[in-house]
Parts: structure tokens; C-alpha cells; sequence
């Protein structure tokens, strides 16, 4: 049981990753190679709050969210007039100088030694002791955090992050300051990582700067690439999938469990090849925000009927909707 | 009649290559203006100036007696100035609906403060300029293609849903260039007709185009750039009868390109002399 719920917890914050990133890089375009580390800059906020000032991680988390987007925010500045690979090496230059200074900043991170005792949060002035009050509370979260992200790529402010990523010169003549919203993405991304970073703290008890590298960074990437970019149901299912690979790989007793390390990594990048090669979409491919036609049946919105139209000599299948 | 917008002097250099030199033109209110020239004339570097992609070396633009010199892109449709591009930058993921959607402005289902505090509110316009969208895009005759990707369009369909974005926009002066180019003649007239609809709404344009039957058919003045200059400025059958401009159009000894891709010829059976 306490398995299956730690699983639970852990596909939970992976989940919350994927969804975030994929405003980031499935909308918006830009391929960010730093994820993993604005989830260790919320970890290790988080952490740093509840252990030394004995703040409630739940408000620690907030703390976390907000150290995230400051550095996001930042970044982005620092960033706004470069996309593409330019923005992936910059991310990746982001991600080195993070985990650097969670290194090198012992006063604060204890450096290569880590964070340990991080608390579990405390609710209704009670802090939390079981597994399975911790995993409702992990699930929750991110059922808030899936609901808003979701609201926000199926909405028209979805629908401008996908039009910033296709063409930046027309959003601009369409009234759009593009550089505000690139700004704002990589914000909303940093502070969800940095939920996420708080979750995991809490979770693990113990935070180390290599539980935050550029190996963790491509893993989202991956999550994202093998169940859709684009999609937010895809980045979901892409986060569960992955993040399943390494426990079925361990109850299987197949592979001896010297060999479960390597084995891992051998079997994520055949899984991430298969995908990028047999199905470059993910599983879940990019949907439209908007349908029309569905909403004209079901008389959300109507076509104008037109006595004798000079413009179109076709019909559209609406007058079905119209009664 | 009064001056929607003003072009004083305007000059843009890139490097070494000067592509506007000291040009005026003007648009007046609820007139189609036409801007015609060879390739490289700088059509397309003056209707960015005018919109703020394109930094004025020197110059001024005034719109609605406002000096707007030096505004940013994002900045023109809210004083009502909006804009085509050449290359159409039609948003090719997006559906045709889509791409008109985005054209309406200020909408409240993408603030992100309405969306997520209340999203009734938000939910009520969305329904609304999703209407707008259908009615939009029954009125340039692509409401069948509502659902499809744009990069599934035909080159003609994606002209007419740059001209549907553009009219989204709500913008009282449009700018498009060259929405005729490379349009089978169906399209043409889908065009044509959607800009009178335009203009009788009110609406002030500014063309760009190489195409001589939408230009005599539908514009009221015509400015001829050359070489980054004005060379000649007056009616539509003042310019087809002006020598300086026949010459531009004809003599393919000056320039290494290739004139137009729409010589004059074809649609002059009605003027007077064609030399
Ligand atoms: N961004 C740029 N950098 C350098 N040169 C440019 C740039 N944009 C335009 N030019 C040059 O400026 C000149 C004017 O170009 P412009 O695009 O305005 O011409 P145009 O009249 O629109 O021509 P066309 O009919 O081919 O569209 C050309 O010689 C072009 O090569
Ligand atoms: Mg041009």
C-alpha cells in the first residue's frame, strides 16, 4: 500500500513538472533544458524556510514558488530577444550556474552534504506523519495546480503562447507584446517547478544538489516528447509513463539488480528514440483550443445565414444546428 | 477630407543600402491608397515603418494628427492601425478559426486574472468573439475551413485568412501587402470585394500590391515608389498615363530584378496610350 502511495506521490510531481514545462515548451516554444533546477531552487527554498525558520512547508511552498519565478523572471529578461537554439543553450548555461550554486552556497545548502529532515507540512496545526495523509495532500496540490494549467492552455491565453510560438512578427501586428507574455510563460513554469521542488523536499526528507541536474532537466524534456507536446492530458500521461519504466524494470526480476542503474538509462533513451522516430507527435498529439464546428452543432455559436452571399459559393454543414 | 496618416520625409537605410530616401506619403480617411513600385522599390520597408517593425532613420509618421514615430509593433492595433505581411505569417499550427480569434483584441479569456478569478465573465466573451470568429469568417467565405490547420490552406485560402485576421483586429486603418500576389483571379475578387466592404464600412486602406486590376479597380490614389523614392503620386488613370512610371514598369535595363510579376499591360485596354 505505502508503495503503491509513494508512487502516487511521485507520479503526482512529475505530473505538475510535465504540465508546466509544456506551457513552456509544447505553447510557448521554448525548449528549456533547466526545469530540474527551478525545482531544486523551490526544494531547496522550501527547505531552507522550514528547517531554519520552522515555517509550515504548506507556506513554504509558496516561499518556494515565489524564489522559482523570481530566478525565472530574471532569466527571462535575460533572455527575450533570443529563441530557438540560442534559448536552449541559454537554458542549459541556467541550469549549470543553479546547480553551482546550490553547490557552492554551503552556508545556506550545506553543499554536497544536503538538506536533511526536511519537514512534512502541517495542517490544521498538525503536522502530517503517515504516507497516506501525505500522498492526499501531494494529490490535491496538484489537482489545483493541473486544473489552473489546464484552464490557462485551453483557453485564448493558450491560444496566444501557441501563436507567440508560430509567428512572434503576427502576434506583434495582432496587439500582442510578445516579450510580456514570453516573460510571463517562463514565470508561471519556474513557480510550478518550484511546487514541485516542494513537494519532492517534503517527500524525500533529504536534498542533495544532484537530485536537481541537467539529467533530471532532459527527463522532463522527455516526459513532454513521449506523451505530447502540446497537449497537457499528453504531458501527464508522459510524466506516469516514465516514471513507471524504473519500478517495472525493479519488480520484474528480470535484470539483475546490479544492473538496474545502467539498464535504466539504456531503456529511457530506446523508449525516447522509438517515440521521436515511430511517433514524433507523443503519444497525445497538439489539439486545437478551438472547435468550431463542434460548438456550431451544438448551437453554442451560429452561422449567420445568408440570402445570397457574393464571398462563398460553399455551405458550411451548419444549417444542421439551426432549427 | 481629412488625413488619416501622414509619412513626412521618412528615410530607412540597412548597412549600406539606403531603401527609403526622403519619402512623404499620405493616406486619406476612407480612401483606398495604393502603393505601387518595382521589386526592392522599399513598399514593404515603408508599411514597417509606418507600423513599428522598421526603425526610421529619419522622419516622421503621424496618425490621426498623432506622432507615432518610433512606436513599438504591439502598440498599432490599439491606436486602430493594423497590418498584412508579405510572407503572410499565417500562424501554421493554428486552425483557420484559430488565427481570426487571435486578431479580435483585448479579450478577457486571455488575462489570466479573469480567466482564473472569474471565469464566467471570461467564458461569456469568449462565446462572444467566438461568434464574431463564425461571422468573420462567413463573410470572406471560409467558415467551411473554420476547423482546419492554416497550413492545410490552399495560398489563395491563407490570403483571404490574413485579410479576415486583419479585419479582426477592429482597426480603422489596414495596411496590407500585397494580398493580390500570385491569386488566381476567384480569389482576386473574393479580396477586392472584402476591402470595398471595408472601406464602405468606414474603414481607411493602405495597398501595397503589383496587381493592376486590384489597384485600378479599387484604389482611389496611387503613390509609385522607385529606388526608395516617390516618383510619381495621383489618380489611377494619371499614374497609368504617366511616363516616368511606363518607364519603371517597362525598362529591364536598370535593375537586375525583374520589374513585376504584373507588367501593366494586361489591364490597360482601357487607357489611353500605352506607348
Ligand atoms: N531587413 C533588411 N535587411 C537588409 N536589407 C533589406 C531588409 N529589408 C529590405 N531590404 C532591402 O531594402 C530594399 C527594399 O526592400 P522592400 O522589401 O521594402 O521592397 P519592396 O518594394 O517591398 O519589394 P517587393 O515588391 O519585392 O516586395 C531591397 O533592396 C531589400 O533587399
Ligand atoms: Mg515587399
Amino acid at each position: 500500500m505505502s508503495y503503491l502511495l509513494t508512487l502516487v506521490t511521485f507520479f503526482s510531481i512529475g505530473i505538475i513538472l510535465a504540465m508546466s514545462l509544456n506551457l513552456l515548451m509544447g505553447f510557448t516554444g521554448q525548449v528549456s533544458m533547466a526545469h530540474g533546477g527551478f525545482m531544486g531552487i523551490g526544494a531547496y527554498t522550501a527547505a531552507w524556510f522550514a528547517i531554519n525558520a520552522e515555517v509550515n512547508m504548506v507556506w513554504a511552498m509558496l516561499l518556494a514558488a515565489a524564489a522559482a519565478a523570481l530566478i525565472g523572471w530574471l532569466f527571462a529578461l535575460a533572455t527575450v530577444r533570443i529563441s530557438g537554439d540560442e534559448f536552449i543553450l541559454a537554458s542549459f548555461a541556467l541550469q549549470m550556474v543553479i546547480i553551482e550554486a546550490i553547490s557552492r552556497w554551503t552556508d545556506v545548502t550545506r553543499g554536497t552534504y544536503g538538506l536533511s529532515g526536511v519537514p512534512k507540512p502541517e495542517l490544521f496545526g498538525e503536522p502530517m506523519r503517515t504516507i497516506e495523509q501525505y500522498a492526499v495532500f501531494t494529490v490535491v496540490v496538484t489537482l489545483i495546480c493541473a486544473v489552473v494549467m489546464m484552464r490557462m492552455a485551453g483557453s485564448t491565453f493558450g491560444l496566444v503562447l501557441r501563436g507567440v510560438r508560430e509567428s512572434v512578427p503576427s502576434m506583434q501586428a495582432l496587439g500582442r507584446n510578445t516579450v510580456r507574455v514570453k516573460i510571463l510563460v517562463m514565470v508561471i513554469a519556474s513557480a510550478f517547478a518550484g511546487i514541485a521542488g516542494t513537494l519532492q523536499a517534503s517527500m524525500v526528507t533529504f536534498i542533495h544538489p544532484d537530485s536537481f541536474t541537467i539529467m533530471l532537466s532532459i527527463i522532463i524534456v522527455a516526459y513532454l516528447l513521449v506523451g505530447g507536446l502540446g497537449n497537457m492530458w499528453g504531458a501527464a500521461l508522459g510524466a506516469v509513463l516514465l516514471l513507471s519504466i524504473p519500478e517495472l524494470i525493479a519488480t520484474s526480476d528480470v535484470i539483475p539488480s546490479n544492473l538496474l542503474g545502467p539498464m535504466e538509462r539504456v531503456i529511457y533513451g530506446v523508449v525516447l528514440m522509438a517515440f521521436v522516430w515511430f511517433r514524433p507527435k507523443g503519444i497525445i498529439a497538439e489539439r486545437p483550443v478551438l472547435r468550431v464546428g463542434r460548438m456550431l452543432r451544438r448551437g453554442t455559436v451560429t452561422a449567420p445565414t445568408r440570402p445570397g452571399s457574393p464571398a462563398s459559393a460553399t455551405t458550411p454543414d451548419a444549417p444542421g444546428a439551426t432549427r | 477630407m481629412t488625413t488619416m496618416l501622414d509619412v513626412a520625409n521618412a528615410s530607412v537605410s540597412f548597412g549600406g543600402l539606403r531603401a527609403l530616401k526622403d519619402v512623404s506619403i499620405s493616406a486619406e480617411e476612407g480612401q483606398v491608397t495604393a502603393l505601387i513600385g518595382p521589386n526592392g522599390a522599399g513598399k514593404s520597408t515603408l508599411l514597417g515603418a509606418v507600423s513599428g517593425f522598421t526603425r526610421l532613420d529619419e522622419g516622421r509618421v503621424t496618425f490621426r494628427g498623432q506622432d507615432i514615430t518610433g512606436m513599438r509593433p504591439h502598440q498599432g492595433v490599439g491606436l486602430g492601425l493594423a497590418r498584412t505581411f508579405q510572407d503572410l505569417e499565417v500562424m501554421q499550427r493554428l486552425t483557420v478559426a484559430e488565427n481570426v480569434l487571435l486578431g479580435f483584441p483585448d479579450q478577457p479569456a486571455e488575462r489570466l486574472s479573469r480567466l482564473l478569478l472569474t471565469p464566467w465573465v471570461a467564458n461569456r466573451h469568449h462565446r462572444a468573439t467566438v461568434q464574431k470568429t463564425v461571422d468573420l469568417l462567413d463573410h470572406v467565405g471560409l467558415l467551411d475551413r473554420a476547423d482546419t490547420l492554416a497550413s492545410d490552406l490552399s495560398y489563395g485560402e491563407q490570403k483571404l485568412l490574413v485579410v479576415a485576421r486583419l479585419l479582426a483586429t477592429g482597426a480603422d486603418m489596414l495596411m496590407l501587402d500585397e494580398p493580390g500576389a500570385g491569386l488566381p483571379d476567384v480569389n482576386l475578387h473574393q479580396i477586392g470585394s472584402v476591402l470595398r466592404e471595408a472601406v464602405a464600412g468606414g474603414r481607411t486602406v493602405l495597398l501595397v500590391d503589383h496587381n493592376m486590376d486590384l489597384i485600378m479597380n479599387y484604389a482611389d490614389r496611387v503613390t509609385v515608389l522607385h529606388h526608395g523614392q516617390v516618383i510619381a503620386t495621383g489618380t489611377p488613370a494619371q499614374i497609368q498615363a504617366n511616363q516616368a512610371v511606363i518607364d519603371v514598369y517597362f525598362s529591364r535595363s536598370h535593375t537586375a530584378q525583374d520589374p513585376v510579376d504584373e507588367p501593366l499591360t494586361p489591364s490597360q485596354k482601357g487607357a489611353p496610350d500605352a506607348s
